[in-house]
Order: C-alpha cells, then sequence, then structure tokens
C-alpha cells in the first residue's frame, strides 16, 4: 500500500472498519514510513481528545422546564380534541356527507321515476275526553343541615384520596407469570421474589430495579398466560384509603371475529407509585 | 421460551402508552434517555444554553410527533434522528441570519435560580494540569465547532458518541459510504488544526 492509500484509508482502520487484509497492508506501510505513522499517530490523538470530553448529565431544571412545556401541549391538544370538527374528523365527516348526498340523491331520483302508490287516509280515531283530574301540590321544604366549623359528615364506605403518580412503569407482553394476579408490594423480599418470578424466561436476567419502599410502593397486574396476541392489561391509576389501595385497571382482548397472531402471551403492567 | 424483545422491550411497551397519550410513560422515556440525548445536545452545541434549548425542542418535537413514530428503530435512535435535524435546521438558520456558533466552557449554565458554574469531573492532581486539560478540552471543542454540519454530526456520533457507521447512517440519512467519507475529512482537518495549534 503506497502513502495516498494508507491516508485514504486511515480513518477506517482507526475506527476498526477496515477489512483485515487492507489493514494488515496499512501496518505494513506505517512501520516502514515515518510520515504517514506520524499523521497516524496525530489521528489517534485526536479522537483520544475527543473521547476524553466528559460526558454531560441534564440538569434537574432542565427536566423542569420541559415538564412545564409538556403541561402546556398537553393543554393545548385536549382543547383541540374537544373541537367537534378537527382536521381528520372534518375530512372523513365529509366524505361520508358526500357518500350520502350521493346515496340520498340516487334513492329520490328512483323515488320520482316510480312514484309510491297514495296512503290510504288514516281513520279518525276515537279521543276520549277525560275531565281533568284534580291536583294539589304540596310543598316540602328538606330541612338544611348547617355544619358547624370544623364538623365533617362522612358519606359511603369510606373517603378515597385522588389518584398517586406514577413514578416508574414496565409493561409488556411477555411476563414469566402465568396467573391472573394483582399485587401491592410494600417491600424488597417481596419485589425480590415477584421480579425472579417475572423475568424467569429471560436470559440474561435483568438485574432487579431499585426501589425506595420508605417512600415508595409497587402495584403489578398480570393477566396470566393467553393463548394470541391482542390481549392487554393496563393499571390507569392506582389510589388509596385510610384501609385500602384502590388500583383501577383496563383490561383488552382480540375483538370477535378479530385476526390474532396465534402466540402465548402473558401481559402485565408493574408502576411504582409514592406512598 | 418467550423473550422480552418481542415487541422492542419495554420500551417499546412505554412508547405505545405514550402514543396512546399517557403522559407518566412519556415522562419516564424523558428519564431513560434525557442524558444521552444531553450529552448529543453539549457536544453539537459547544455551550449548555444552547445545548438545554436543542434538548428541550428534541422532546418537545418527539412529543408532538409520537404518533409518526412507527417503532421500525429504538425510541432512542429516533431522538438522535430528530437532534440531528433540529440541530442541522438551527445552522442553516444560523447562517442564514450571520450568526456565530461559538464554543464557551467558561459561560456559566444559566438555572431558573441564576446561574452555576460548570463543573467538569477532571481526575488531574495539579492546577496546572486541570488547566491544561480544560485548555485542551476548549481547543478540541472549538476545533469540532469549526466543521461544516455534516462532518461535525459524523465526528460526534461515531466518535464522541461511539456509535456504529450503520448507526450514524440511519440518523443522518445518508450512507455508510457517506458516514465514512465525512469522517476522513473531518480527522484530517481536525489533526491539522490542532497540530498547528500545538496540541
Amino acid at each position: 500500500m503506497d502513502c495516498k492509500n494508507t491516508k485514504y484509508n486511515l480513518s477506517r482502520y482507526i475506527g476498526k472498519q477496515l477489512e483485515s487484509r487492507l489493514a494488515g497492508e496499512l501496518e505494513e506501510h506505517i512501520a516502514q514510513c515515518p510520515e504517514c505513522a506520524e499523521i497516524l499517530e496525530k489521528t489517534r490523538k485526536v479522537d483520544e481528545y475527543l473521547t476524553s470530553i466528559p460526558e454531560q448529565k441534564a440538569p434537574a431544571w432542565l427536566k423542569e422546564r420541559l415538564n412545564r412545556e409538556l403541561d402546556k401541549e398537553q393543554l393545548k391538544s385536549s382543547r383541540n380534541s374537544g373541537r367537534p370538527f378537527n382536521y381528520l374528523f372534518g375530512f372523513r365527516g365529509l366524505a361520508a356527507a358526500v357518500v350520502c348526498a350521493v346515496v340520498c340523491v340516487f334513492i329520490w331520483d328512483r323515488g320520482i321515476e316510480n312514484p309510491p302508490a297514495k296512503l290510504p287516509a288514516p281513520e279518525q280515531a276515537q279521543i276520549a275526553q277525560k275531565p281533568m283530574a284534580q291536583t294539589s301540590i304540596k310543598k316540602e321544604f328538606t330541612e338544611v343541615i348547617r355544619l358547624n366549623p370544623g364538623q365533617v359528615v362522612y358519606r359511603g364506605p369510606e373517603v378515597v384520596a385522588g389518584s398517586k403518580k406514577i413514578l416508574r412503569q414496565w409493561k409488556d407482553t411477555a411476563s414469566g407469570i402465568t396467573d391472573r394476579e394483582t399485587l401491592v408490594i410494600k417491600n424488597r423480599g417481596e419485589w425480590e421474589k415477584l421480579w425472579r418470578k417475572h423475568s424467569a424466561d429471560i436470559i440474561p436476567a435483568p438485574a432487579l430495579p431499585e426501589i425506595d419502599f420508605d417512600n415508595n410502593l409497587v402495584a403489578a397486574v398480570f393477566l396470566g398466560e393467553q393463548e394470541s396476541a391482542g390481549y392487554g392489561i393496563r393499571i390507569l391509576r392506582v389510589r388509596e384509603s385510610k384501609n385500602n389501595i384502590y388500583i383501577d385497571l383496563e383490561e383488552t382482548m382480540p375483538s370477535k371475529g378479530a385476526v390474532a397472531v396465534q402466540i402465548i402471551t402473558r401481559p402485565y403492567h408493574i408502576v411504582v407509585v409514592n406512598k | 421460551m418467550l423473550s422480552k424483545y418481542i415487541e422492542g422491550g419495554p420500551e417499546a411497551g412505554l412508547v405505545r402508552l405514550a402514543q396512546a397519550g399517557d403522559r407518566n410513560a412519556f415522562d419516564q422515556l424523558v428519564i431513560e434517555n434525557g442524558d444521552k440525548i444531553y450529552n448529543l445536545a453539549f457536544k453539537l452545541a459547544c455551550n449548555p444554553q444552547d445545548a438545554a434549548d436543542l434538548w428541550q425542542e428534541v422532546f418537545l418535537s418527539a412529543y408532538r410527533g409520537l404518533g409518526k413514530f412507527r417503532h421500525n428503530c429504538s425510541f432512542s435512535t429516533w431522538l438522535y434522528k430528530i437532534a440531528a435535524n433540529l440541530w442541522k435546521n438551527k445552522l442553516i438558520d444560523e447562517k442564514r441570519h450571520g450568526l456565530p456558533y461559538h464554543v464557551s466552557l467558561d459561560e456559566p449554565a444559566v438555572t431558573e435560580d441564576g446561574e452555576t458554574a460548570m463543573v467538569f469531573r477532571d481526575k488531574s492532581p495539579t492546577p496546572e494540569a486541570v488547566f491544561e486539560n480544560k485548555q485542551r478540552q476548549e481547543m478540541i471543542l472549538e476545533a469540532v465547532s469549526g466543521l461544516n454540519p455534516g462532518l461535525k454530526m459524523a465526528v460526534v456520533l461515531c466518535i464522541m458518541e461511539n456509535k456504529t457507521y450503520g448507526e450514524a447512517s440511519e440518523i443522518m440519512g445518508c450512507s455508510c459510504k457517506s458516514v465514512d467519507s465525512k469522517l476522513n475529512r473531518a480527522r484530517e482537518m481536525l489533526r491539522k488544526k490542532l497540530s498547528a495549534q500545538g496540541v
């Protein structure tokens, strides 16, 4: 290999993208050519300096700023979806209206050519005349319960707090757990046991995600083994009362007559929420 | 035996949730990809303010365009592509308006509470070695800044981010041969520039 081809192949050689035969020829030339050897050395140094630039982490304030912008986007899109006529609906609606109009014209046109026979006049119905019933209207006032300051009236079985924020989650259709289960995990021991069972089919086994059980808990739902794709399970929200934790979840299944891939699935959804 | 990667792994599940409107799922995707995208943004922008703006724009664009993601690559590759396009468009815009892109490692990062100095992790024991290291890093970033957008993107992806030619070609939307050619030219330009500066 000459100097020109050496310089041409240098970048690929340094990036380990050069095939071994050419790499061998390049190395032979480098051993005999001080100028090309110096160029190789300097180019390697450039790579070394480039990779010495430290890794940067996104600052926390930047993530908070993004969250505020995403909240605005979410509000904007929820307002837009409330409009009765959005872009996609408008097109489909318009297309449907055109089809209906064409069908109506067709039917109307056929109607004029073949007008229906006159309908017979309706018979006069005998309408019974009843005297107006006398009614008396009784007015009742419901006594208003006035609460004293600090007094609270509980209605229903118990007070349930609002939704907890989901801090972390895993969702897929390939759990190692074959039975339908709904679990709330509050300590590391139970979490370790669940994770091991859940990831039993994965090689190599994924590391146990660390969770701060002093401040958080885990809610996990497993649909169990299903015979095809198209099944799913999702935790919509987690709420709690004084004594209970409520998990609202949604299950999906293939609709009747739908074609679903015939593979075994085991849908699941695991979430970490604050206590 | 079931594989975890039937539908592309747990990240694909999160993306599908986010596409269905689950904001928590998208927040989780930001947590999982935030640092690597910021790292990329910083190496492209070479200063923390532009890096922060680029980073935010990447995730806002991803959020708005979630419906367009077809799961034909990983979500993080898709984010890289968004970053590459946004950066390229920004440079075209700046060139049109005659604005320079600059390097500054000394400018403090702007925060909501004020300014904080940027801190580089550095294992050198002496102040002189720290200064020399910082100077060299500034010169490297300045040299990279001087490359045209295509060459810079190839350098950042293949050398600084250690992407393969295939990954870089997918992100940049060009062939592997084109990536190789850009890298070759970029390395030659950087070598000559840094040699001239005595690095």
